[in-house]
């Protein structure tokens, strides 16, 4: 077994540029980074983050190029033509542990292959080191699970495999591209917490390249914020937080929801300024309902997967067990919970696309449960809308937005639609005349407003949202945000918020009810349980939040 | 993570088209083929389906290049004293009525039967795939001689030139349906599962309208791609049937018949007779089917 | 393991090869499959003279067609309506069993049944009675001085057999009864059937135990049928068969040029002629108005004056065949050459005999050809169609195999169908005349499906049933013949030519009955 020199492993870039056919993703930036730190490479889509790590990695596919004025390791340039350079002096932990491990290879074979390929150890050998590092990244009784595939481990699980393979070889350089972004709050967390123990401990220098600023909050030391291929601002994290000082820079923390404390609305530069039509207003307004009826009110709610059916066998899944809760007029409720539990299943049901098993819920004093007939489905819908999370699949890429937003406008003469649907699509702070063009010509921001106005056509009393920015750049999102705030406002609409983010569900929701496995472990106004949650559960998801210094809004 | 809008969206198709050599090409040739053919009446010399208007003294004769050609007829004159370039006018005429037709019945039949099993699911899903799985065991050949054979059964006998094309039709349409219908399942359980089907659904569509307004237009394209490769398959196969003798009529030529004859007499030096045919049928073929391959490319991004 | 394999693929091909190349198989390929195994079903040719290989008749026609012993050793006319036939002794059957004359009987028997599709060719006979083991007598329902003619057609069945397997009651092709000898076989003759698949292959191994001293040098006969013209030549020229029957005439000058193989031509017998359908009311190619035009000579006459035998017979049959005016060759008695005279190609002709029978329009009608029996049966029909549209006739033509030909024109269900007729085995006139002309009644008119009726015709036929003097016997089939001719009865187009090919390894023998006669044949 060689021994690791011990070197400096200062990492310099000056003047990085990364072009595509001419058109450059990143247009010459600096980076500092020195053993031990975390250095956060943080922006939007289309930012040129991402083309940084491929730059550093030489995996940029040609008819793309990449060339840096300087770019060193410890003072010596980083010479790609010597084979180890990848793997063993700069290696990356990726966005999805699903793809980065080989399914066909057991994570014994994956981690001794790169050791032996880098470092010439023996078999013997490898397999000993492949043993320790499972242990170091923390994956309990390594000895056996070194033999299993990928598969059979967790998300969570897999990302510190992938941790672990990254960092087999002893590199100076890691970079992570998204690490947690596929995973859950609760192990997102944990491997943050992970990869800054690993780095602090070794000495290594880490570029954590991400999007998320709670994660930047968490355990980055430094950051560098790119828009459009530039560095708009390097500075330690802590002052970037608190103090940001490029323009675009505050706009982006200013986006970003607070986890300590309420906020109303999001102190954002007005983009998409909204613009309101009286007679639309008017319009939108005519589908008043029984305003005694209550929008929406569920109770004992119960859903089973799996069990029964002939053909079927396997273990049942409960995905909703008991779930009671009622809506206000005007109030905006906020569904909390992971994967699993349960909350696109209580969606779907709300929206009477699936069937309870158990229980009921009323909408606009309209009943739905297991008993009701196929046919009286459509009446219950009549009075809801529901945004969806992902924005590609909620429009028809064959139909123009007109036609989209006119889907639900039933009754409505062609000439009354072809006044208010460019109405609607300034009410959502869009132009109008984007009528005319298909959903692919926008994006993801521009495609959710577009199903806004498309949910305001069915007039709704109660509107579902389904994750509805979980997809979005963190400044679209707060957008986005505060027009689901206006419009509650303006029109008095009640709101399902569905989410697992708990910030913006401090920031959006009047009352908020948590899920767990299928279970409603807390209900209450979502003040009183930010402060002091009963669950336990509900105090673990808090705890998971990145403790940050306090953000003061920027003014 | 988006906040930015996709690029540029993809050039319209047809710019791809006017870009592609192989597809301007292509379609050129097929064009002037089915053109000529359709227009047959209109630009052949003569009618070879009109008994009594060709002349037994003028069988066999030679291309009007070679020695002992006539200029009556371009392309020299088969065993019966029938132009051949009528012949293969008439007879590709023949063979791509039948192509159209049978793509269009299996296309229309397939699709719907596809729509169906991927968004009802369930019994009428596993039904119609086990069914599609039977008749895809069978041999496509099989299948049309069966037909075949049952018409001629259950019609009267007289007049079995004007059934013949029917029953052709229908034999190669029983077959090609499942092609159709097995890609349209597919694409419609993954168009089922996206949400805009929910937002359709809450904004009150009935199943019917969301079937066709939201889901078959989003199917279709593999649908047209699939149709192009199998004209060029119909025609094939039409021209296999009646080489086999169970196609179009003896005095009804097809191309496949053509070559059949021509086929009888290749070893005797009467080479034109096989030779012009079946180079038309492998144009007609080639470009229809480079076409699709073009088509297919072309239509892939917009999938996505 | 490529090694291994290509060792055990080179072994197979040498099994296969040696197998191919032995030298005492004779693969024979023909036009198309023979209708079945069982003789007394069908009354076609070219099955007949398949099993022949396998069957033998009591009389057996020689190299030069001339009578000859086989089952029987003599014959003795013991009274005018009784024949004595002694049988040779010592004769088994494939399986092993003796032939006596209770065989002859059952066989007698057996083909006499009405319900027998080849009864005609025992027409005249009553029933058998055996004298003895080896002595049989034919008694017969008047004198037959063709009885002898009609015995090389009738091949003998083994009484055991036939009981052993429920097959005493005869098959028929056109109604479609089959028994367990129309796919299984037992006979005396040179041949055993080893295998039968229909439309593949019919493989007969040589009988070691034949009565008679083989001239042949076969231990294996494979017959194949083949019913593209192109592939059958391809399959001789490449050495996969050794002979083809028939081979097609426009090939004929390639096959004279190619190495190894050589084509045989000699006239043949059979006359190939349009049957037309004079018993319905109407065609079933069209109402016509209500009337059957075929009724009236005059269109008959125009039909065939509309068409020019002498381009089908360049064009066509490369020359080679020989232009008919009557039903019957020269070789055959009966024969007048006054009578053997075809209307002159004309078509104002045609069409003014059309306007005159009142059709000036023409009329529409069916025809209906073999595209696997007759030599061009198909080529012949289309042509000779398009010339019938030319005087106004519109033609529905169907030209499809002789398994649902035959019987389709038997039903009565054509119009003008086409049929070829070589008056075998019995080779002599009253052969047509007894099965074409005579009305369809009894054992006579077996393949008069039209209606033709005469009844100076059917006079004649009985007369000449039983007229042991030749000279008269001959003048009367004549003076039929000429009636025929006169109402044509019948439209005739020619003699086929005998087309065979062989590979030059090959000693054989074409006989002017198209017969096929493997016990001559030598492989070299």
């Amino acid at each position: 077994m060689r021994s690791i020199p011990a070197l400096d492993n200062r990492l310099r870039i000056r003047g990085l540029e990364v072009l595509y056919g001419g058109a450059a993703a990143v247009d010459g930036i600096d980076i500092d980074a020195v053993p031990g730190e975390i250095v956060a490479i943080v922006g939007e889509s289309g930012a040129g983050k991402s083309s940084v790590g491929a730059a550093l990695l030489d995996l940029v596919d040609p008819p793309g190029e990449w060339r840096a004025s300087e770019m060193t390791l410890d003072g010596v340039p980083i010479d790609y033509k010597r084979t180890h350079v990848r793997g063993r002096d700069i290696s990356v932990i990726f966005q999805d542990p699903q793809t980065a491990l080989n399914p066909l290879f057991t994570v014994e074979s994956q981690l001794v292959h790169m050791v032996r390929h880098h470092l010439g150890l023996s078999q013997a050998e490898a397999k000993r080191r492949a043993v320790e590092m499972l242990d170091e990244v923390g994956i309990a009784d390594p000895e056996t699970r070194v033999r299993a595939y990928p598969h059979q481990f967790s998300g969570g699980m897999r990302q510190r495999v992938v941790i672990a393979l990254a960092l087999a070889c002893r590199p100076r350089l890691v970079i992570a591209d998204e690490p947690t972004s596929a995973l859950d709050v609760s192990v997102r967390a944990q491997i943050l917490e992970l990869i800054r123990s690993i780095c602090r401990d070794r000495g290594m220098a880490c570029l954590l390249i991400t999007h998320d600023m709670g994660a930047v909050a968490a355990i980055s030391d430094r950051a560098v914020v790119m828009r459009h291929g530039k560095a708009v601002e390097t500075a330690p994290t802590g002052q970037l937080l608190a103090a940001p000082t490029a323009p675009y820079s505050r706009t982006l923390i200013a986006a970003v929801p607070p986890v300590d404390r309420k906020i109303d609305r999001f102190a954002l530069p007005d983009t998409g300024a909204v613009v309101s039509d009286p007679s639309l207003e008017r319009w939108l307004r005519a589908n008043e309902t029984d305003a005694a009826a209550v929008p929406l009110a569920v109770t004992g709610l119960g859903k089973t997967f799996g069990a029964r059916g002939f053909l079927k066998r396997g273990t049942p899944v409960h995905a909703l067990k008991d779930v009671s809760f009622e809506i206000g007029r005007g109030e905006i409720f906020g569904l909390v919970g992971e994967s699993g539990s349960g909350k696109s299943t209580l969606a779907q049901i709300a929206a009477g696309l699936l069937k309870p098993d158990q229980g009921e819920v009323r909408l606009l004093g309209k009943p739905f449960s297991a008993a009701t007939p196929d046919r009286a489905l459509r009446r219950y819908r009549d009075g809801m809308q529901m945004v969806f999370q992902d924005p590609f699949s909620s429009l028809n890429r064959r139909m123009s937005v007109l036609d989209t937003i006119m889907e639900p406008m039933h009754g409505v003469p062609r000439a009354e639609a072809l006044r208010l649907v460019p109405a609607l699509l300034e009410r959502v702070g869009l132009p109008p005349d984007v009528m005319t063009r298909k959903p692919h010509a926008f994006s993801g921001g521009q495609r959710q407003r577009i199903a806004i106005a498309r949910a305001l056509a069915g007039r709704p009393s109660l509107l579902i949202c389904d994750e509805p920015t979980s997809a979005l750049d963190v400044s679209i999102q707060a957008q986005i945000l505060n027009l689901l705030k206006d419009l509650r406002d303006d029109l008095g609409l009640s709101m399902l918020f569905i989410t697992h983010d708990l910030p913006v569900v401090r920031q959006m929701c009047d009352r908020v009810g948590v899920l767990h496995r299928g279970s409603l472990v807390e209900l209450g106004a979502t003040e009183a349980v930010f402060e002091s949650p009963r669950a336990d559960y509900t105090r673990a998801l808090l705890s998971y939040l990145p403790h940050l210094p306090e953000l003061q809004p920027a003014s | 993570m988006s906040g930015v809008a996709s690029p540029s969206a993809p050039a319209g198709l047809m710019g791809q088209f006017l870009a592609s050599p192989k597809a301007m090409i292509s379609a050129a040739v097929a064009l002037l083929l089915i053109l000529s053919a359709g227009f047959a009446p209109l630009i052949a010399p003569h009618d070879p389906f009109a008994l009594g208007t060709f002349n037994l003294m003028d069988s066999e004769l030679p291309p009007v290049w070679a020695e002992g050609g006539d200029p009556r007829f371009l392309l020299g004159t088969d065993t019966q004293g029938r132009d051949v370039l009528s012949a293969i006018l008439y007879g590709m005429r023949v063979s791509l009525i039948v192509g159209f037709a049978a793509v269009a019945l299996s296309a229309g039949i397939g699709t719907l039967l596809g729509l169906l099993a991927g968004f009802r699911g369930g019994w009428l899903d596993a039904v119609l795939m086990r069914f599609a799985d039977v008749i895809l065991s069978f041999p496509t050949i099989l299948i049309a001689l069966l037909v075949s054979g049952i018409a001629r059964g259950v019609l009267p006998d007289a007049r079995q030139g004007d059934y013949a094309i029917y029953v052709l039709i229908l034999a190669i349409a029983i077959n090609e349906w499942t092609q159709y219908a097995r890609t349209v399942r597919g694409q419609t359980m993954v168009e089922a599962s996206l949400d805009y089907v929910k937002a359709a659904r809450i904004s009150g569509l009935a199943n019917g309208r969301i079937l066709g307004r939201h889901i078959l237009p989003n199917v279709l394209s593999p649908v047209i791609v699939i149709a192009t490769i199998n004209l060029g398959l119909a025609v094939l196969a039409e021209a296999t049937l009646s080489f086999l003798g169970v196609g179009m009529p003896v005095t009804q030529p097809s191309l496949g018949t053509l070559i059949r004859i021509g086929n009888e007499n290749l070893f005797s030096g009467v080479w034109w007779v096989v030779v012009f045919p079946a180079a038309t049928l492998v144009m007609l073929v080639l470009s229809v089917n480079l076409f699709g391959d073009w088509l297919r490319d072309a239509l892939n991004p917009r999938l996505g | 393991m490529k090694l291994t394999n290509t060792i055990f693929s080179g072994a197979l091909c040498a099994a296969l090869l040696t197998s191919a190349a032995s030298a005492e198989t004779l693969r024979w390929a023909n036009v198309g499959d023979i209708l079945t195994l069982d003789p007394y079903a069908h009354t076609e040719s070219g099955t007949s003279s398949f099993l022949h290989h396998i069957y033998e008749p009591l009389v057996r026609r020689d190299a030069e067609l001339k009578f000859e012993p086989a089952l029987a050793l003599t014959w003795e006319v013991i009274e005018p309506t009784r024949v004595r036939f002694t049988l040779r002794e010592g004769v088994t059957f494939h399986d092993g069993a003796p032939f006596t004359s209770a065989d002859v009987v059952a066989s007698v028997t057996r083909l006499t049944h009405p319900d027998a599709r080849a009864r005609g060719n025992l027409a005249g006979v009553a029933r058998a009675e055996a004298v003895d083991d080896y002595t049989v007598d034919l008694v017969l329902n008047a004198p037959d001085p063709l009885l002898i003619n009609k015995l090389t057609g009738v091949f003998i069945m083994d009484e055991e057999w036939l009981v052993a397997n429920d097959a005493t009651l005869p098959g028929n092709t056109t109604t479609g009864v089959v028994t367990y000898a129309s796919d299984h076989a037992n006979g005396t003759g040179p041949f055993m059937l080893e295998s039968r698949q229909p439309d593949a292959r019919t493989v007969l191994t040589a009988n070691p135990d034949w009565w008679d001293t083989p001239i042949h040098n076969l231990t294996r006969i494979e017959f194949l049928p083949i019913n593209s013209d192109a592939t059958r030549v391809s399959a001789l020229l490449s050495g996969e068969v050794d002979v083809i029957t028939p081979s097609p005439l426009q090939d004929t000058e390639r096959l004279e040029a190619a190495e190894g193989v050589t084509p045989l031509q000699n006239p043949s017998l059979r006359t190939i002629m349009f049957g037309l359908n004079v018993a319905r009311d109407e065609l079933h190619g069209g109402p016509n108005g209500g009337t059957n035009p075929l009724r009236d000579v005059r269109v008959r006459e125009a039909l065939w004056r509309a068409i020019d035998m002498e381009a089908i017979n360049s064009r066509v049959m490369r020359g080679k065949a020989r232009i008919a005016g009557s039903i019957i060759a020269p070789p055959v008695p009966g024969y007048e050459a006054e009578t053997d005279v075809k209307p002159d190609y004309d078509v104002e002709a045609a069409k003014a005999l059309l306007a005159e029978a009142g059709y000036p329009d023409g009329f529409a009608t069916n025809l209906d050809c073999t595209n696997d029996r007759y030599i061009n049966d198909e080529e012949i029909c289309l042509a000779i169609a398009s010339m019938w549209a030319g005087i106004g006739v519109d033609v529905e033509l169907t030209a499809q195999t002789r398994s649902n030909h035959f019987p389709k024109v038997d039903r009565g269900e054509t119009d003008i169908y086409m049929i070829g007729w070589a008056t075998l085995p019995a080779m002599d006139g009253f052969s047509p005349l007894s099965q074409m002309l005579a009305t369809r009644e009894g054992d006579y008119g077996g393949n008069n499906p039209n209606g033709y009726s005469n009844p100076r015709v059917d006079e004649i036929t009985v007369m000449a049933a039983s007229e042991v003097d030749n000279d008269k016997r001959i003048a009367l089939i004549e003076e039929a013949i000429q009636i025929a001719r006169d109402e044509i009865a019948y439209i005739p187009l020619h003699q086929q030519p005998l087309s065979w090919a062989a590979r030059d390894n090959v000693e054989i023998i074409q006989f002017p009955d198209n017969y096929f006669r493997a016990w001559h044949y030598r492989v070299n």
